[in-house]
């Protein structure tokens, strides 16, 4: 029985491993089958990833083709799209890719509106025989002339007047104002122009679509202008829920954690729009919170969150903010007064800027010509630095501060300076020639200086490309403009 | 050890896949996004004035309803789809007020185009308004059982049923949630007004995202031309046919 039992599980084994062999050796089989393999003919695209034209332009665009085996173009089709966004409203449309054209090249005239954001361009290449689409994404800014780059204010010396250089074109655009608006004539006490940048904010189930305002502030009275023309929409007063009983506007700020509110200066008190909550207009004058008085000054900079600074001038202290009060700085633990106290700073305010986490406030000290620069951080004082008469910092016409560096620009008679906020020290990047004196002074991000000059005659607008030291590259500027008034003030628009 | 093999061999056995356990069927298709998903009632709405035709000889016009999408394959024939009025819901009268159209999914395609109603300027609109309630209702070439209107995971709204009520008068334009963040609540004569300054009806067609980032600067424009007004005539302000206050 024993062995019986042995030679059954021998035949058992011997059945399973001859199975499991053949099983094995079926994958050594050779698949006769009848096949026809080729190489799929990709294709591939080259062609720039931006574009920038102006509306009712023509856009050209010739890209470059490579298939790995064709060399026919009559298998492929194309189509060159634009993604036009719907409306950010209730009950908008959705978005709707509009074709511009279904050749290989693309010539088309553009007549999407100019706006801030881009357009996606979308270029597909559909391999007829293969039915494989191959597509390039790229973006499309549609720019129209007085839209995207500087507004200049400027003044010939009886009136003011506002021009505009736009970057995409490199070209200047004059008395855009005074031709949009016929018969008003701007007196020489405009002061500031602006261009807000205001995102799409939700609030409840009301939709704020993303929007521009571009005002125009003068000595009493100011004006909302329209975007990208410049016509008059307005008086500035419509902005506020009551209108301020004098009209003095002095000053103007995007403002909040997300740039979504508005504040101004006028007639020395602070008003702010909670845009970012749904409110349209200015409330009323904010309140110190000890119901002190006080008169700011036209010059105060925005700051992160609530902590922008304004200076109260007969009081000679420096105020901040926070949810609808102006109050005093307060010393503590964690801001204590050891560089300066921020209740008692005399002088001239000549202007205040955001570098770098810090705000400064550059003052002219009482002799005249020395300057000292104060600075805060977090709403509390941080340090503050006596620059020497030789610096010509007291005689600049404004300062541009540059966000991502502690860095500093402002100008004096025909020179172009850089100050170091953390090294405390200036030099001059350059020199115009001796009878062009600095009249403004602009950047944009951190790498475009705007200096605007003046010979008596004719103002001039510089543009340096920056470096990351902050130098100017190839130490020269890389675009000219010429045929200004007296630029008096530079803003960038959108 | 056979027992294993063969249950091993098993897996082999070729399976066959089922049917889908759906039949086809349509739906009203409206985008939830830029909309408030917590009304499902309002999407599902519409409103139509002859008014703003600006055209006192005009007689028809088409009320374009949302898109009508399918459950299922496409098909290479276009296919009908079987819309209906809801008697108990409407008043307006086929034939007289109304013309359904032949709407119809085209071959190969997961959606109509466009899908309308013929709306008439009959006598019965006068200074009234009609009411017209339209169902999808399961047909030949769809034989699924509809959706009924509802909210589906916070992007569509998804239904069978949609009610357009129309008007000869000025009413509430179609788009004007669009703008209301702004001027909020519509009135004929701030609606008027506005068209005068503005030199254009606003929301009677869909806002664009360019159009929407003027609506302030067009805000601002009416608030100053309504205070000049007002101040212009200090004894006849600007009010709403009930004597309402506007303001802007």
């Amino acid at each position: 029985m024993r062995s019986s039992c042995f030679s059954n599980k021998n035949n058992q084994m011997k059945y399973f491993f001859f199975f499991i062999s053949i099983t094995f050796f079926a994958a050594c089989y050779k698949d006769k089958g009848n096949y026809s393999y080729h190489t799929i003919n990709d294709v591939a695209i080259s062609m720039a990833d931006s574009f920038v034209v102006i509306t009712g332009d023509t856009l050209n665009v010739v890209p470059q083709l490579q298939q790995d085996i064709a060399t026919d173009e009559r298998r492929l089709c194309f189509e060159w799209s634009v993604r036009v966004e719907g409306g950010v409203a209730n009950n908008s449309p959705d978005s709707a890719d509009l074709v511009l054209s279904t050749t290989k090249e693309l010539h088309a005239p553009i007549k999407l509106f100019a706006q801030q954001l881009k357009y996606a361009l979308n270029y597909k290449v559909t391999d007829t025989v293969t039915g494989i689409t191959y597509r390039k994404p790229a973006s499309l800014r549609v720019t129209n002339d007085l839209s995207g780059g500087w507004m200049m204010l400027e003044q010939d010396g009886s009136k003011s007047d506002i021009s505009f250089v736009n970057t995409f074109q490199q070209k200047a655009f004059h008395h855009v104002f005074s031709k949009a608006n016929p018969g008003i004539t701007l007196p020489l006490n405009a002061h500031h122009v602006y261009n807000f940048y205001f995102p799409a904010v939700t609030v409840v189930d009301y939709q704020y679509p993303r929007s521009l305002l571009t005002m125009l502030l003068l000595q009493d009275r100011g004006y909302v202008l329209e975007n990208g023309s410049y016509k008059i929409v307005s008086d500035y007063t419509t902005l506020f829920t009551t209108p301020p009983a004098v009209k003095r506007p002095q000053w103007m700020s995007v403002t909040g954690p997300s740039k979504t509110d508005l504040s101004i200066i006028n007639d020395g008190k602070l008003y702010r729009r909670f845009y970012g909550r749904g409110q349209l207009y200015f409330g009323d004058a904010y309140p110190t919170t000890d119901k002190s008085n006080y008169m700011l000054a036209s010059i105060a900079t925005y700051a992160y969150a609530e902590k922008s600074i304004y200076y109260d001038v007969p009081n000679h202290r420096f105020l901040s903010e926070f949810d609808g009060n102006i109050y005093e700085l307060i010393q503590n633990g964690y801001n204590p007064w050891d560089a300066f106290d921020p209740n008692n700073v005399k002088g001239d305010l000549l202007g205040m800027g955001i570098g770098f986490y810090n705000v400064y406030a550059v003052f002219k000290n009482e002799d005249g010509a020395s300057a000292t620069i104060y600075q805060f951080v977090q709403g509390g004082v941080s340090g503050k630095t006596e620059v020497e008469a030789s610096s010509d910092i007291s005689k600049s016409p404004g300062f541009a501060f540059t966000k991502g560096r502690q860095q500093m620009y402002y100008g004096a008679d025909n020179n172009v300076y850089l100050y170091d906020l953390a090294a405390k020290n200036y030099s001059t990047i350059y020199s115009f020639s001796s009878n062009e004196k600095v009249t403004a002074i602009g950047i944009e991000g951190d790498d475009l200086l705007i200096v605007a000059t003046y010979n008596g005659s004719e103002g001039k607008v510089y543009s340096f490309a920056l470096e990351n030291t902050g130098l100017i590259k190839n130490s020269t500027y890389n675009n000219l403009y010429t045929g200004f008034d007296k630029v008096v003030n530079i803003c960038y628009a959108q | 050890m056979l027992a294993v093999i063969l249950a091993s061999l098993y897996s082999c056995k070729k399976e066959s896949v089922p049917p889908p356990s759906y039949q086809d069927a349509v739906y009203f298709y409206i985008s939830a996004v830029n909309r408030n998903t917590s009304d499902t009632i309002a999407p599902f709405n519409g409103t139509y004035s002859f008014y703003y035709k600006f055209d006192s000889t005009a007689m028809l016009d088409t009320f374009w309803l949302p898109a009508i999408r399918i459950v299922g394959n496409t098909s290479t024939q276009d296919r009908a789809v079987k819309l209906v009025a809801i008697d108990s819901a409407t008043t307006a009268v086929e034939g007289r007020d109304y013309t359904l159209l032949n709407n119809v999914i085209p071959a190969d395609s997961f959606a109509t185009s466009k899908a309308g109603i013929v709306l008439l300027r009959s006598k019965a609109l006068a200074d009234s308004s009609l009411r017209l309630t339209v169902q999808l209702q399961p047909s030949d070439a769809f034989p699924g059982p509809m959706i009924y209107n509802t909210l589906i995971e916070q992007t569509v709204f998804a239904g069978n049923t949609f009610t357009i009520t129309y008007t000869n008068n000025a009413i509430e334009p179609p788009y004007w949630s669009s703008v209301s963040s702004y001027f909020y609540q519509w009135g004929r004569v701030k609606y008027e007004f506005m068209a005068k300054v503005l030199g254009k009806y606003l929301a009677l067609t869909p806002v664009t995202a360019e159009e929407a980032s003027h609506l302030f600067d067009y805000l601002v424009r009416v608030k100053q031309a309504f205070q000049e007004y007002n101040a212009a005539n200090p004894d006849k302000p600007l009010v709403e046919d009930d004597g309402s206050s506007i303001s802007f």
